[in-house]
């Protein structure tokens, strides 16, 4: 077990260290979830509760000055906990949420700190020395690392044998409620894009969105293809109305002319 | 002001790698500051080599000041910023950090549009609906087809920041094009968000009335108003909440959803 929380520590620390820089979102649940999966030996549950969390977590990103709970360490919790007690989905769901919670609070106390950082670069700035102001950038980078690994560490290795207890523990009734629960939360997620996206003149555009999931039952592809349309006919829109703007203001132009 | 720098495949690498580590010592202050120095250090590296101490100095200060912008996008502002530090006199120099804040929230904006609402919810909402049937194409799928294009961004960003970056964003229609393109990637974006309603949540009501001989199926009776109403219903009140609360009520809606659902399967009318 020690080399398997090992491995699962390092593996966060990676996907810490991804969601900072290289972003190719092996810090997302899916990804995150599946390979903590195959450290664990059982890639299929990682897979599945992995895609779980992604499709519930699927709007929630650090867009403007709201902090998403932790999707990275939730998913990496998740998925050891669901896996290693047994309890499968609704287990790996009951568990991500609070453990992104709690993450979020270190990563939240972290990204206070940092600033220390800047300070400390400036300060290194009166050298001249580029490397030696950048080096703070990186020292930065091993804390981000450790943000993650050491509570994912703790989850795998001490929290084994205490969550599958616990989970035994629950009542059916409970875990069944949190499996109706995995399906209503993706709402959740929706609708935070929605309040980033959704401007009072394009409504119609997540109706026929809906309508043609809903009612015609085609799959996500087909209806971006139909959106791909949609924002080619809305384009051309904005560059007709924009044009005609400057006819009609050349146009009011000329009258003050003459 | 150096006239010798010259740039080179070499320093566009070395941004870009240098670029891996953009957001490692984000923190509240100054955000993305030490990713901004680091990522253009290649070029005032070499365009500062033979400078006097304290333009260098100012040199380090000026990009350790408070930015944040798209990760994926950066890369083309950072080769703009590479372009303005080659070609501003030293004394005119104050005028990149003005143009470094006006573009940053607009590229943003555009990027949070394309790449978080847009390109990967539509990469990882296939990729998933893959992965919950324990299909491991659907977490390679989404891994190659978001990293094609998002490092694809990335790499080519600087390249053509730093050789158009200046006719792109600043002429007089620069503007005008990042409109246009967070307008189209909007639509598109709710198109699929509309989508995602119907696919993703998931609840109804496992309740039945016994009738004369027959029995009242209640999902039924819900079915015939409008497919996939309850959904609806939920994600309608969840974007009224989050809307009002901009977003900050997220983690007390998914609570309430955890209780609400254990609560309502306890009794039956949830299932």
């Amino acid at each position: 077990m020690l080399v398997k929380a090992l491995l699962v520590a390092l593996w966060a620390g990676l996907c810490s260290l991804d969601d900072g820089g290289m972003q190719l979102q092996i810090r997302k649940p899916l990804l995150a979830g599946t390979i903590t999966g195959l450290i664990l030996g059982d890639l299929t549950q990682g897979l599945i509760i992995g895609g779980t969390l992604e499709l519930m977590w699927l709007g929630v990103n650090s867009v403007g000055a709201y902090t998403p709970p932790d999707i990275t360490g939730g998913a990496i919790v998740g998925v050891t906990v669901g896996i290693t007690s047994g309890g499968g989905v609704a287990a790996g769901v009951a568990f991500a949420v609070p453990a992104a919670t709690l993450i979020l609070q270190l990563i939240v106390l972290l990204q206070t700190y940092l600033s220390v950082h800047i300070h400390r670069a400036e300060i290194d700035a009166a050298t001249g020395d580029f490397n030696k102001a950048n080096r703070w950038h990186l020292y930065s980078g091993v804390l981000l690392f450790l943000a993650r690994a050491i509570p994912c560490f703790i989850a795998v290795y001490i929290g084994n044998t205490v969550l599958s207890d616990f989970i035994e523990w629950l009542p059916e009734f409970i875990i069944n409620g949190l499996n109706v629960a995995s399906g209503i939360i993706p709402a959740v997620g929706i609708s935070m894009l929605l309040t980033m996206m959704l401007k009072k003149d394009m409504w119609m555009y997540l109706v026929a969105g809906f309508v043609f999931a809903a009612y015609l039952g085609l799959p996500v592809l087909g209806v971006s293809l139909i959106g791909i349309v949609f924002a080619g006919i809305h384009d051309y829109n904005y560059v007709q109305r924009k044009k005609l703007e400057r006819d009609t203001a050349m146009e009011l132009e000329g009258g003050i002319d003459l | 002001m150096s006239e010798k720098f010259e740039m080179t495949n070499k320093v566009y690498r070395e941004m870009f790698i240098n670029h891996l580590t953009f957001q490692w010592g984000w923190n509240y202050e100054r955000q993305q500051a030490d990713g901004c120095l680091f990522t253009l250090t290649p070029v005032l590296k070499r365009l500062y080599k033979d400078a006097p101490l304290e333009e260098r100095e100012r040199a380090i200060k000026r990009h350790l000041e408070f930015f944040n912008t798209h990760a994926t996008l950066a890369p083309l502002l950072f080769g703009l910023i590479a372009a303005l530090e080659v070609n501003t006199p030293e004394a005119e120099k104050d005028s990149i950090t003005s143009i470094k804040t006006g573009l940053m929230g607009p590229i943003a904006g555009l990027g949070d549009g394309l790449f978080w609402f847009t390109l990967w919810p539509i990469c990882a909402s296939i990729g998933a609906t893959m992965a919950v049937t324990g299909n491991i194409f659907g977490a390679i799928f989404t891994f190659v087809v978001f990293n094609v294009i998002n490092q694809g961004v990335k790499w080519f960003g600087f390249r053509i920041g730093y050789t158009k970056g200046m006719d792109i964003i600043n002429s007089g229609s620069g503007d005008e094009v990042i409109k246009r393109i967070s307008g189209a990637a909007t639509v598109l974006g709710l198109c699929v968000a509309g989508c995602l309603v119907s696919t993703t949540v998931k609840l109804s009501v496992p309740l039945e009335f016994a009738s004369g001989d027959g029995k009242i199926v209640v999902q039924e009776l819900i079915d015939k108003i409008m497919p996939c109403f309850l959904p609806v219903l939920v994600t309608l009140f969840c974007y009224w909440r989050l809307k009002k609360t901009n977003g900050k009520e997220a983690v007390r809606l998914i609570f309430g959803i955890m209780i609400a659902a254990i609560a309502l399967t306890y009794f039956g009318i949830l299932g």
